[in-house]
C-alpha cells in the first residue's frame, strides 16, 4: 500500500473511531461483471445500535454484509468494521464479531456441541456459563448433528455460537427468513438480550420485523442506499397528511406544479388533499401548511408504519426513474 | 501453533476413515512390495508374479489415496467461495496452512517415510544409512505429487471439480509431451544436461508454492490459479527446449577425438522395417573404434541425412538409441536409422548417400570391483544388493543379474564376465563351444541423484549377460557358448564415470536401402 492510500485508510478508521460508528462505508460498490449490486452505500452504525438493513430481494443487501465481513472485495470504495479497514478483516479480527446467515455452509458433520467445543479455542472471551444458557434458551439437541437439525434449529445453533463469545458485533443476514413465529421470537429474545453489550446489524426484506426492534434503519433499492438513520427520527419525520378544504375555497389548485420535494404520493380532490409529508416538524408544518392552503378546515398528520414508509419511498422513487426515463427519450 | 493443532485434531477426528484407509494402503504396500523384486529375482513362480501383480497395485493405490485425503482435508476449510462457514471465524491463515501442512506430514509423509524405511530393511539396507535420500525422495514427492494436489486442492471448491482439473492438467501435459515429440528430437533429450529437470522442478515447487500461500492468505482464486496454471510454463519449456537440436549440439559438441566409426561391409544386411508414423526402420552395420584404454564410449542418439541420387534429402530427427557400451578395441553392430517411408520408396531403387551424426558419451573406467560368486547374493558397493539366479540360467537360457538399488538408480555401472575366468566349463563340454572375451551389459545412471521420484525406495535393475549369436554349427550340431555363471565364477563391475559428450560424424556413400519387410519376427539385431 502507497502512503497516500495507507493515510487515507489510517484516517477513514480514525474517524470512524471517533465517531463511534462501529460500521462506517464510504462509497462503497460492488460490481460483478456489468452488473451493479451496489453503489456508492455510505452509512454509519454507531455502537449499541440495532441496524436493521432493509430492501426486497436483491436490493444489494448480502452484498453489503459479504463486503463488510470481507467475503467479498469491493470494486470501489471503502468501510471499516469495529475500527478495522474491512478488507483487512481476518483473524483475530473476526474474534469480536458474530456471524449469521441463512446461506451458510455448515460443518453438517459435526454435533452442536462438537460445533461449539470446536468454536470456544477461537474466542477468548467465550462464555461457558452465557453459553449453557443459550442452549437452554434455545432448547438445542446437542448431541445431534448439524445435519440433522431443522432449518430453525440450525439457526439457533449458529446463533448460540455467534452469541457464546459477547462479540461486539452481530452481524446477520435474513437472520429470520422462513422460520416459523415461535423459532422467530426465540431467537429474538436471544439477540435482544445481548442487545446492550453488542452492536447488531441484521438485514431483513421483513419490516414488520424489525420494526419492533430495531433502533437505526437503512433502506437498499437496487443496490442504493436511499436512506440510512434512527428509527425515531425516522418515524417522526414521515406523517400521512390529509387536509380536509372548504368548498368555497382556492381548494388545491394553489399548488398545482408547485409541489414540494418532500411531498410524497400526492392526491388531490375539490375538497381534500392527501400526501405523504417526509420532513415533518410537527406544529411548525401544520403551520406552514395552513399557510399554504388558506382553505383548510382540518389538518390530520398520522404517524406512519415503517412499511407505508418503504412503500412511500419506492413509489416515489419508481416515479421518478420512469419520469427520468422519459424526459430522457 | 495451538490453532494449528486444533484445526489438526479436528481433522484428525473428521477424517479417521480416509486417513485409515491410507495407512492400511501404506501398510500393505510396504508388506507386499517386496514381490516386485521377489519376482523379478526368482522367475518363473506364478505364486510370486501374482503377488507382484497384487504389489503393483497396491503401490498405484496409495498417491490415490493421498489424493483422497489431501484433498478431503484441504476442502474442509474451502478457499473458494463465499458460503463456507469458516471464513467468518477467526481463523490465522498461517495457523490454518499449517494444519494442514500438519496433517499432510503426520498422515501422507511420515507413513510414506516409515514405509520406504521398512522397504530398504527388508531389502537388506540399513535406513539410517540412507538418511540423506529419505529426505530428498520426501521432497521429491511433496514437489511433484503432493504440493501440486494441494495446491489444486486450494483453488477448487470441490472433490468433482477438483477431479476434473486434474484430469485437464494431465491431458495438458501429455499434450505438452506429444507436441515435444513431435519436434526434432525424439527422446534423445533425456541424454542432456539434468540442470534443465532441476530448474523446472524448482519453477513447478515455486508455482505451487506461491499459488498455495496466496489461496490461503488472501482467498483470490482468479489469482491462484493463473500461478497454478503457469506450471505448465516451466513444464512446457523443459519439453519443448530440452528437446531442441541446439540444445543437444551444444550437448554434443563435433569434437576431434580418437573414436572412429565407419560403415562395416561384413555386417550383414537386415531388411528394413516398419517403423510406424510414415517411417521406415533400417539398420546400417557399422564399426567402432579408437575407443582409449581405461575408457568405454556409448551412442546415446542418432540422427541422419539421405541424400537421393536426384539430389532429393530427408534428414531424421535425433533418435535415441539405447546401446551397449563399446570398450577398448574395435566392436561392430547395426545402427537403428528411421527415414520417410515415402523418401523410402522413391530413393531404394538406386543407392543413396548417408551423413549420420552420432551423438556419443565417453566414460571413464574407474574401480572394478571382482565378485567372486559364493552365494545367490552378494552385495556391490555403489550398486546394491545384486542376485543371480541359477534356474532361470537353466530355464530361459539366459543370465540375469537383478541388483536391489536404494533410493533410486546406481551408479553407472557395467557388469561383465570374463569367458576366460568362468568357471561353468567344466562339465561335459561336448555340447559347447569355447568363446572369449567378455560379456556385459551396464545398469545404472551416469550421475544419479541423492533418491529418483517414486513412492519405494528399494529400486530392482536387471542386467542380461547374453552372447547371442555365439551358437556354432558343427558337424550337423549346434553347439552352444558354455553357461556364464557357476558359484565361484567372478563378476566384474566396473563403475564408469563421465568423461565427455561428443558428436561423430559418418558418411555412408552409396549406400543400397534394403527391401522392406511386412513384418519381420523374431530377428534380434546386435545394437551398436
Amino acid at each position: 500500500m502507497n502512503t497516500m492510500s495507507a493515510e487515507r485508510t489510517a484516517g477513514t478508521e480514525n474517524r470512524s473511531a471517533d465517531s463511534g460508528a462501529v460500521i462506517q462505508t464510504e462509497g462503497l460498490s460492488k460490481r460483478f461483471g456489468k452488473t451493479e449490486a451496489l453503489s456508492g452505500v455510505g452509512l454509519e452504525v454507531p455502537a449499541g445500535a440495532i441496524y436493521a438493513l432493509v430492501g426486497a430481494n436483491g436490493a444489494g443487501k448480502t452484498t453489503l454484509i459479504k463486503l463488510l465481513m470481507n467475503i467479498l472485495r469491493p470494486s470501489e470504495g471503502r468501510a471499516t468494521v469495529l475500527g478495522i479497514d474491512a478488507q483487512r478483516l481476518r483473524g483475530k479480527g473476526l474474534g469480536r464479531i458474530g456471524y449469521v446467515s441463512e446461506n451458510q455452509e455448515f460443518p453438517e458433520w459435526m454435533t452442536v456441541a462438537g460445533m461449539l467445543e470446536y468454536l470456544r479455542p477461537f474466542y477468548p472471551t467465550w462464555d461457558r456459563g452465557l453459553e449453557a444458557q443459550l442452549m437452554r434458551q434455545f432448547d438445542l439437541p446437542v448431541g445431534r448433528k448439524l445435519k440433522h437439525l431443522s432449518r430453525g434449529q440450525r439457526m439457533k445453533a449458529a446463533m448460540a455460537s455467534a452469541l457464546a463469545f459477547r462479540p461486539a458485533l452481530l452481524v446477520l443476514d435474513e437472520p429470520f427468513a422462513g422460520l416459523d413465529p415461535l423459532v422467530r421470537d426465540e431467537l429474538m429474545e436471544g439477540l435482544l438480550d445481548r442487545a446492550p453489550e453488542t452492536t447488531i446489524f441484521l438485514s431483513s426484506h421483513d419490516l414488520a420485523e424489525i420494526e419492533s426492534f430495531s433502533s437505526h434503519v437503512g433502506f437498499l433499492q437496487q443496490g442504493r442506499l436511499l436512506f440510512s438513520e434512527e428509527m425515531g427520527v425516522l418515524s417522526e419525520r414521515f406523517r400521512d397528511v390529509t387536509v380536509v378544504l372548504e368548498g368555497s375555497g382556492p381548494g388545491s389548485a394553489v399548488l398545482r406544479g408547485n409541489l414540494p420535494p418532500s411531498w410524497l404520493q400526492f392526491e388531490a380532490t375539490e375538497s381534500m388533499v392527501r400526501f405523504v409529508h417526509s420532513e415533518c416538524r410537527g406544529e411548525e408544518t401544520r403551520a406552514e401548511l395552513g399557510a399554504m392552503l388558506p382553505g383548510a378546515r382540518s389538518i390530520e398528520m398520522e404517524p406512519m408504519p415503517l412499511r407505508s414508509i418503504f412503500l412511500a419511498i419506492a413509489k416515489e422513487k419508481r416515479g421518478r426513474d420512469v419520469a427520468g426515463e422519459g424526459s430522457g427519450r | 501453533m495451538k490453532q494449528a493443532l486444533h484445526i489438526f485434531a479436528k481433522d484428525a477426528r473428521h477424517f479417521w476413515p480416509e486417513i485409515t484407509v491410507s495407512l492400511v494402503i501404506t501398510a500393505v504396500f510396504a508388506w507386499t512390495y517386496r514381490y516386485t523384486w521377489m519376482a523379478d529375482m526368482v522367475p518363473g513362480i506364478p505364486k510370486l508374479q501374482y503377488l507382484q501383480k497384487l504389489a503393483e497395485i497396491v503401490a498405484g493405490l496409495v498417491p490415490v489415496s493421498w489424493w483422497i485425503l489431501i484433498t478431503r482435508a484441504v476442502h474442509a476449510e474451502s478457499l473458494v467461495g463465499d458460503r463456507q462457514w469458516w471464513i467468518t471465524k477467526p481463523y490465522e491463515w498461517p495457523q490454518l496452512l499449517g494444519s494442514k501442512l500438519l496433517f499432510l506430514a503426520a498422515f501422507v509423509l511420515l507413513p510414506f517415510c516409515v514405509a520406504q524405511c521398512v522397504l530398504l530393511e527388508v531389502a537388506g539396507f540399513h535406513w539410517f544409512e540412507y538418511m540423506p535420500g529419505l529426505g530428498f525422495s520426501l521432497v521429491l514427492v511433496l514437489g511433484i505429487l503432493v504440493g501440486p494436489l494441494l495446491a489444486l486442492a486450494a483453488v477448487t471448491s470441490g472433490f468433482g471439480k477438483m477431479t476434473l482439473t486434474l484430469l485437464g492438467g494431465l491431458v495438458a501435459v501429455v499434450l505438452v509431451a506429444v507436441l515435444g515429440g513431435q519436434m526434432d528430437t525424439g527422446g534423445i533429450a533425456s541424454y542432456g544436461d539434468d540442470a534443465g529437470g532441476a530448474a523446472s522442478f524448482l519453477l513447478v515447487l515455486v508455482c505451487c508454492g506461491a499459488a498455495i500461500v496466496v489461496q490461503y492468505s488472501r482467498r483470490v482464486s482468479w489469482m491462484s490459479r493463473l500461478l497454478l496454471a503457469s506450471v505448465f510454463v516451466p513444464l512446457a519449456a523443459a519439453i519443448l527446449l530440452g528437446s531442441s537440436t541446439k540444445l543437444i549440439a551444444m550437448a554434443y559438441p563435433l569434437t576431434s577425438g580418437s573414436v572412429r566409426v565407419v560403415f562395416d561391409p561384413q555386417g550383414g544386411h537386415s531388411p528394413a522395417t516398419d517403423a510406424g508414423s510414415g517411417r521406415v526402420g533400417v539398420s546400417v552395420p557399422l564399426l567402432m573404434s579408437g575407443v582409449v584404454d581405461g575408457t568405454a564410449v556409448q551412442v546415446n542418439g542418432v540422427r541422419a541425412t539421405f541424400e537421393s541420387q536426384d539430389g532429393k534429402t530427408w534428414t531424421s530427427p535425433w533418435l535415441p538409441v539405447y546401446g551397449r557400451l563399446h570398450l577398448p578395441g574395435s566392436s561392430k553392430g547395426g545402427l537403428p536409422l528411421q527415414l520417410d517411408r515415402k523418401f523410402f520408396d522413391q530413393a531404394r531403387s538406386k543407392p543413396v548417400n548417408v551423413y549420420v551424426k552420432l551423438a556419443i558419451t565417453t566414460l571413464k573406467a574407474g574401480v572394478d570391483r571382482r565378485i567372486v560368486l559364493t552365494g545367490q547374493e552378494f552385495a556391490v558397493r555403489g550398486v546394491g544388493i545384486c542376485s543371480w539366479n541359477p534356474t532361470a540360467q537353466t530355464m530361459f537360457d539366459t543370465t540375469e543379474i537383478t541388483c536391489l538399488s536404494a533410493m533410486g538408480e546406481p551408479d553407472f555401472t557395467f557388469v561383465s564376465v570374463q569367458r576366460n575366468e568362468s568357471s561353468c566349463t567344466d562339465g561335459d563340454a561336448k555340447d559347447e563351444v569355447r568363446s572369449t572375451g567378455s560379456v556385459g551389459g551396464t545398469i545404472g545412471e551416469l550421475s544419479p541423484a541423492p533418491a529418483e521420484f517414486g513412492i519405494t525406495s528399494v529400486w530392482s535393475r536387471s542386467v542380461w549377460l547374453n552372447d547371442f549369436g555365439t551358437d556354432v554349427e558343427r558337424g550337423g550340431r549346434i553347439l552352444h557358448p558354455p553357461p556364464l555363471l557357476c558359484p565361484r565364477t567372478p563378476i566384474h563391475f566396473t563403475h564408469y564415470t563421465l568423461m565427455n559428450r561428443s558428436e561423430v560424424d559418418v558418411t555412408l556413400p552409396q549406400f543400397q536401402l534394403p527391401d522392406l519387410e511386412a513384418q519381420v519376427k523374431g530377428i534380434v539385431v546386435p545394437r551398436l
